[in-house]
């Protein structure tokens, strides 16, 4: 969250570190933040957003568990 | 062997110097970040924290705003939510540590909390916006935005206690079970007495931690601008970090430092609250070594 | 061969007569074989066999424990007789997959019978551990707890109960003045034996000790084996220990465990002088283990 004030909320693709964009957490909270009724396209999407960014954490916490078990062995 | 310094012995001498340095190096740039940050902090917003900065409600003009509501939501969402996730954490903690089986559906379990508690906390709050506002209907209240921030500490709670009943010697359990103590009486009356100190540090941590987000309030709907000072469970509600983000984020250079203000009152809370973590852990260790 | 070891029983008199403990002395003497023989057995186990998941850890025991005798278990590490003391007050229950199969007969009683209460055999059944483990409370509560879980509630009760154990564990006069410090901040030979009092609390038949003066100096050694001899008078005692000479001054029965078979048991005297398998006769004079 704290990102959007230093990264911006332009949401544009690019590869340039200096521009700035939109980070996932902050396109949710701008859509809520809009009031969107529930069933409409807009209110889906975060939905989407937010399983994508479940998985993407949930891959990164699965694979430093698996390096922590396999390191830890070493010294037990 | 001569004690005289080789070319090689200096060199790695040399070495070790200067990876201290490095180490060093790291440290001073964080705290030179965290001294950057306050100084920035205070220097625009401490002109601005006056009592009646702490006892209006927000306004249009930054002279005149005041963070009594968000303060007054926070607080609120700090009990609720410790009222909420402390028992159900503790529960948890405890029936992972001491009753369940060590089988492939703990192991499950456990790994889904590991990984709970890495989520980023937008997703809980499009959960809570799904789960709490919608469906269970009940809008953009405190009591939904206490549930959604459960729902953010509770992995940390449960993670927090069971790593503070495991620290409680196996030893106590022996003696406890050898003296015909039930399951039961050995957990209420030893094992929970004795890791209490750990849990509880565990629990303000995520407690502040809680305090301190604003993306699962947003995306449940949490707005800014609250004229009024939430007494009941369905009130609509705003917090700090809420605040906070809206006034930095307005155009007008006054309410930046309005929001410098508001930050400092957010530090002061949680100052609050880790010293009260450091007593607690410091009195236990006092009173408790292995 | 076994000289060292009848030197250190002849010791065991000076060991008693100590000042610490001089109304020892009249009862620090071991029992008879014919008085062994004669005691009733308090507890007596049949073809027990004993498993960690695949892992067979001990065969077909059977041992009798004389009452008011000390049973003392003896063995290089990883025979198997903490596994079988701890069969004794069921205490194995709280590992993951084990099994047993066999008879443990507390009076007569099948303690492993399907409806047996695990709480009811553990207060009748005590134990002391290796490594001193008071709670990190009160000296008070810690003596308190046992009888306290079995629903004890009165204060003066609690207090007798109390006091009476720590007289028994020798160690009311040190701590009377304290009851309300923490039992950590007592030394280790006095954690030890408040371990004991508390285990004396809850007024058990039998008493079992695995170790229990093998983290502790020579002298808070003394003490404890003083006080097995004192508890005897009232107690069942068995205890497993890795110091033969421990086994030869304070016990009446001796068992050698090796591998996780019983080898051998009898009365201490002869087990040491006279020993029937050439396997205990290697131990007991020192050549493995």
């Amino acid at each position: 969250m704290a990102v959007t004030l230093a990264a911006g909320a332009t949401p544009k693709l690019t590869l340039n570190p200096l521009e700035s964009i939109q980070t996932m957490t902050a396109y949710i909270v701008q859509v809520s933040q809009g009031d969107t009724p529930a069933g409409t396209v807009e209110y889906r999407t975060i939905f989407a957003v937010g399983l994508t960014l479940f998985f993407t954490t949930m891959l990164m916490n699965v694979l430093a568990q698996w390096v922590l078990r396999r390191t830890r062995e070493k010294y037990e | 062997m001569s004690l005289q310094t080789s070319n090689r012995h200096s060199r790695s001498r040399l070495l070790s110097h200067a990876f201290a340095g490095i180490c060093l190096l790291s440290t001073l740039s964080c705290i030179a970040a965290l001294i950057l940050l306050l100084w920035q902090v205070f220097s625009h917003g401490i002109d601005w924290l006056t009592w009646d900065f702490i006892r209006n409600l927000p306004s249009r003009f930054p002279a005149k705003a005041g963070i009594r509501s968000a303060l007054a939501g926070s607080l609120w969402l700090l009990g609720l939510t410790t009222v909420i996730s402390v028992p159900i954490g503790i529960g948890a903690a405890i029936y992972l540590e001491e009753y369940a089986n060590k089988n492939r559906w703990r192991t499950l379990v456990q790994t889904n909390i590991a990984n709970l508690a890495g989520v980023p906390s937008i997703v809980y709050g499009i959960l809570g916006l799904g789960l709490f506002v919608r469906f269970m209907a009940l809008e953009r209240s405190i009591l939904a935005g206490a549930l959604t921030l459960s729902l953010v500490v509770l992995p940390i709670i449960i993670l927090a206690s069971q790593e503070a009943l495991r620290a409680v010697p196996p030893s106590i359990r022996s003696a406890s079970f050898a003296l015909g103590a039930t399951k039961w009486q050995t957990v209420w009356h030893q094992v929970l007495p004795a890791s209490i100190p750990g849990i509880m540090t565990g629990v303000i941590l995520a407690i502040a931690r809680a305090l301190g987000e604003a993306a699962p309030l947003l995306a449940i709907g949490a707005v800014a601008y609250i004229p009024f000072a939430p007494s009941r469970l369905s009130d609509e509600f705003t917090a700090l970090p809420i605040q906070i983000f809206n006034w930095s984020a307005r155009p007008q250079e006054d309410f930046h430092s309005v929001a410098a203000a508001g930050i400092i009152v957010l530090l002061g809370v949680l100052i609050c609250l880790n010293a009260i973590a450091v007593f607690v852990r410091y009195r236990a260790s006092k009173r408790i070594r292995w | 061969m076994n000289f060292p070891i009848q030197n250190e029983q002849n010791d065991s008199v000076g060991v008693s007569s100590r000042p610490v403990a001089s109304m020892a002395s009249t009862s620090s003497i071991a029992r008879s074989s014919d008085e062994l023989a004669a005691a009733r057995s308090k507890i007596a186990v049949s073809n027990l066999d004993f498993f960690y998941g695949s892992h067979q850890a001990l065969f077909d025991i059977t041992l009798k424990v004389p009452e008011n005798c000390v049973t003392a278990l003896i063995g290089p590490s990883g025979c198997g007789k903490s596994t079988f003391l701890r069969c004794l007050n069921r205490m194995n229950d709280m590992i993951e997959e084990t099994r047993l199969s066999g008879n443990v007969l507390l009076d007569g009683e099948d303690i492993y019978r399907p409806r047996t209460d695990v709480v009811e055999l553990r207060k009748r059944v005590g134990m002391v551990f290796q490594k001193s483990n008071p709670f990190p409370k009160t000296i008070f509560e810690n003596i308190a707890y046992g009888p306290k879980v079995a629903g004890t509630r009165k204060r003066a009760v609690l207090q007798e109960i109390v006091e009476h154990s720590l007289k028994q564990a020798a160690l009311w006069d040190e701590v009377k003045d304290r009851m309300n410090k923490s039992a950590l901040q007592l030394s280790g030979g006095q954690q030890q034996r408040l371990c004991i009092a508390r285990a004396l609390a809850t007024n058990p038949a039998v008493l079992l000790m695995d170790e229990p003066a093998s983290a502790l100096d020579p002298a808070a050694t003394a003490r404890i084996e003083d006080l097995i001899f004192e508890l005897k008078e009232n107690y069942t005692i068995v205890i497993v220990t890795h110091n033969m000479q421990q086994a030869a001054r304070v016990s009446d029965q001796t068992a050698f465990f090796f591998q996780g078979e019983l080898v051998e048991a009898g009365p201490t005297n002869t087990l040491f002088t006279n020993p029937a398998k050439p396997q205990t006769e290697d131990y007991i004079t020192g050549r493995f283990g």
